[in-house]
């Protein structure tokens, strides 16, 4: 009887093992999260060409509100857009993601899409071959716009 | 360390992060934001109240917008945000299951914590819980009626008292007044009478009834009728359909449908198949290609629903009298997930049938406590097969349970970034013209864009592969 009941108690434990192991990795990460240690489990601070490349309207608007440019490059960081880090305006990161609506959001949130930019973006779209992209891009410039892609930088070399 | 105190410490160890993973989601635009628009224009009970009741035709949930009220008062008196306040009460509902459950489920043996430890991960990890902790009116009205359905089972398994038909009823005119499945919890007391649990009294299972009865009355006399098809969208083998297509398709003869969702609610929690109505597996078949949530998902429940077969036909033989008080739970539980099923008549969702969810963990937890005391009549090899079995049924769990974290902070995302819609600048025109509505509406959206939550660019893309249906 003595036997029996060590045995079942040995093999409760055993049983016990596997799902509380799972649930404490789960449960781990999370704590790791909180303490800055899992990238993944905690927000993540967001340039404002990254939060265009993976389509986070929301952190777009806090930082615009918060008074950020939305015309200035900054960082992004490697795989978000391509396997390396680039420097890139959030319109540019918006193309290379081939979002379209990310392209209007920044636009009605003051990213220029100008004479200056134009150019630039609509090369770079169909480099891409975003062609919902270049269609509307193409929509913005005037008439008797002409689009001369030589020379235009992308914004990586690789 | 005594085995209630392990398993206690288990549940809260595993519970804290995910009540972490709750509260980051912020208030929800759709089914949120415009009761709180509502609660926010009256200053009293009784006229919000009586108002209430006439909000809609086919929904009766006067105490949704109280609650609301109340909320928005505490926010207002201890200066918190209202999504602090909102998703605290959130937290404290899942709080609350957890708790209730462990009260339910009586871990007293070490055999307990092994059967608690498959079972736990099956009531987290299942498709209905996860469903519950997104939904928000913006309170968590499923949540609110899964703790008053255990809390009735929790009465149920104790020596009946006095008190205990006014606390049931308490509980159910609750749970009825905040969502029709409250009405669940009317179901689990006559499932627990039914199966004979000591604390369920004819009186209780009575008064219970006629508590129903009085409320099915009143949504007659306020004119309130049921959803009927079409009233929202809902799956068919292996498409899903709007209301208007479902109108159209099942309209003029009903009942076919009715079935299917009927026996499609009740295959979902048993199989985790169909989901939304939806068969996987039929889209599996037809691109040859299945998702490996949907085997993990089947599997793990394909497992513990045989262990509950093989629970049935070996201890409910004897009728009855001759149950034991684990045997009268079991059938409970079995009971309430059936009539679960019939809830989803009219469209299946993951939300309605999150009561049953709760039971079927219940029944996981009956049903495997049983195969491990048969352990010491079986030989070496029937033991370490067992072993072995519920090992990989607990890790299959544990692994669904742990992918609650990943849909939830995908759900953050999502739900924040609703808000983008709310008051833009590009289309003033479509801001509210009430000044009291715009300002609330204003002030939760600021909260919303200062609420940090992780982008899904930045979470493990194989989650999508293992977590994400």
């Amino acid at each position: 009887m003595v036997h029996h009941r060590v045995k079942r108690d040995e093999l409760a434990l055993a049983v016990s093992a596997v799902p509380v192991a799972w649930l404490l990795v789960a449960t781990a990460l999370v704590i790791a999260g909180w303490m800055g240690y899992a990238p993944f489990l905690t927000p993540a601070d967001l340039t404002l060409p990254e939060a265009a490349a993976v389509r986070d309207h929301l952190e777009i608007l806090r930082q615009v509100e918060s008074g950020a440019d939305p015309n200035r490059a900054a960082r992004v960081r490697p795989g978000l857009v391509r396997p390396g880090e680039y420097t890139m305006t959030p319109l540019e990161a918006a193309v290379a993601s081939g979002r379209l609506d990310t392209v209007q959001f920044l636009q009605h949130h003051g990213a220029r899409v100008d004479a200056t930019t134009l150019p630039g973006l609509l090369c770079f779209a169909r480099l891409q071959d975003a062609t919902d992209i270049a269609a509307y891009l193409q929509q913005q410039a005037p008439p008797d716009f002409v689009v001369r892609c030589e020379g235009v930088r992308l914004p990586w070399t690789d | 360390m005594r085995p209630p105190i392990l398993a206690f410490l288990l549940a809260a160890l595993i519970t804290l992060p995910l009540a972490d993973s709750v509260f980051r989601i912020p208030i929800q635009v759709s089914d949120s934001l415009e009761a709180i628009v509502i609660a926010t224009k009256y200053s009293s009970f009784w006229p919000l109240l009586t108002d209430s009741v006439r909000f809609s035709t086919t929904t009766f949930r006067p105490m949704r917008y109280e609650q609301t009220r109340w909320l928005l008062q505490t926010a207002a008196a201890t200066g918190l945000t209202y999504n602090s306040v909102f998703r605290a009460v959130h937290v404290a509902l899942m709080l609350l299951l957890v708790l209730l459950f462990l009260l339910a489920i009586r871990v007293r043996r070490w055999i307990d914590v092994a059967a608690f430890t498959v079972a736990f991960p099956a009531l987290i990890g299942i498709h209905t819980f996860v469903a519950m902790l997104q939904e928000a009116y913006p309170v968590n009205h499923f949540a609110e009626v899964g703790v008053c359905a255990l809390a009735v089972v929790v009465l149920s398994q104790q020596r009946a008292r006095w008190f205990f038909p006014i606390v049931v009823c308490a509980l159910l005119a609750f749970a009825l007044s905040v969502v029709e499945s409250g009405a669940m919890v009317w179901v689990v007391a006559i499932c627990c009478a039914a199966a004979g649990m000591r604390g369920m009294t004819r009186s209780s299972a009575i008064a219970a009834t006629l508590l129903l009865g009085a409320y099915l009355l009143a949504r007659h006399a306020l004119e309130i009728s049921s959803p009927g098809i079409g009233g929202h969208g809902s799956g068919f083998g292996g498409t899903f359909y709007s209301p208007e297509e479902l109108k159209q398709r099942f309209g003029a003869h009903p009942l076919g449908f009715i079935a299917y969702n009927v026996a499609g609610g009740l295959a979902s929690l048993l199989f985790s198949e169909p989901r939304q109505g939806m068969y996987s597996l039929v889209i599996a078949w037809k691109t040859g290609a299945p998702h490996p949530v949907l085997l993990i998902n089947l599997a793990s429940s394909l497992a513990t629903t045989a262990l509950m077969v093989w629970y049935g036909v070996t201890h409910l033989r004897g009728g009855r009298a001759a149950w034991s008080d684990s045997d009268r739970l079991f059938v409970a539980a079995c009971a309430v997930m059936i009539v679960n099923a019939a809830l989803n008549a009219a469209y299946i969702k993951d939300e309605i049938m999150s009561v049953g969810g709760l039971f079927y963990a219940v029944a996981a937890y009956v049903a495997v406590r049983a195969l491990l005391e048969t352990i010491p009549r079986r030989g070496v090899v029937a033991s370490a097969l067992i072993a072995l079995l519920l090992m990989a049924d607990a890790g299959l769990w544990a692994f669904r349970a742990a992918g609650v974290h990943y849909v939830l902070r995908y759900d953050a995302f999502k739900t924040r970034n609703d808000w983008v819609e709310v008051l833009r600048p590009d289309k003033r025109d479509d801001w509210p013209t009430d000044p009291q509505e715009l300002a609330i509406t204003r002030r939760i959206r600021n909260e919303v864009v200062l609420r940090r939550v992780a982008s899904p660019s930045f979470m493990p893309r194989w989650g999508d592969r293992y977590w994400v249906e």
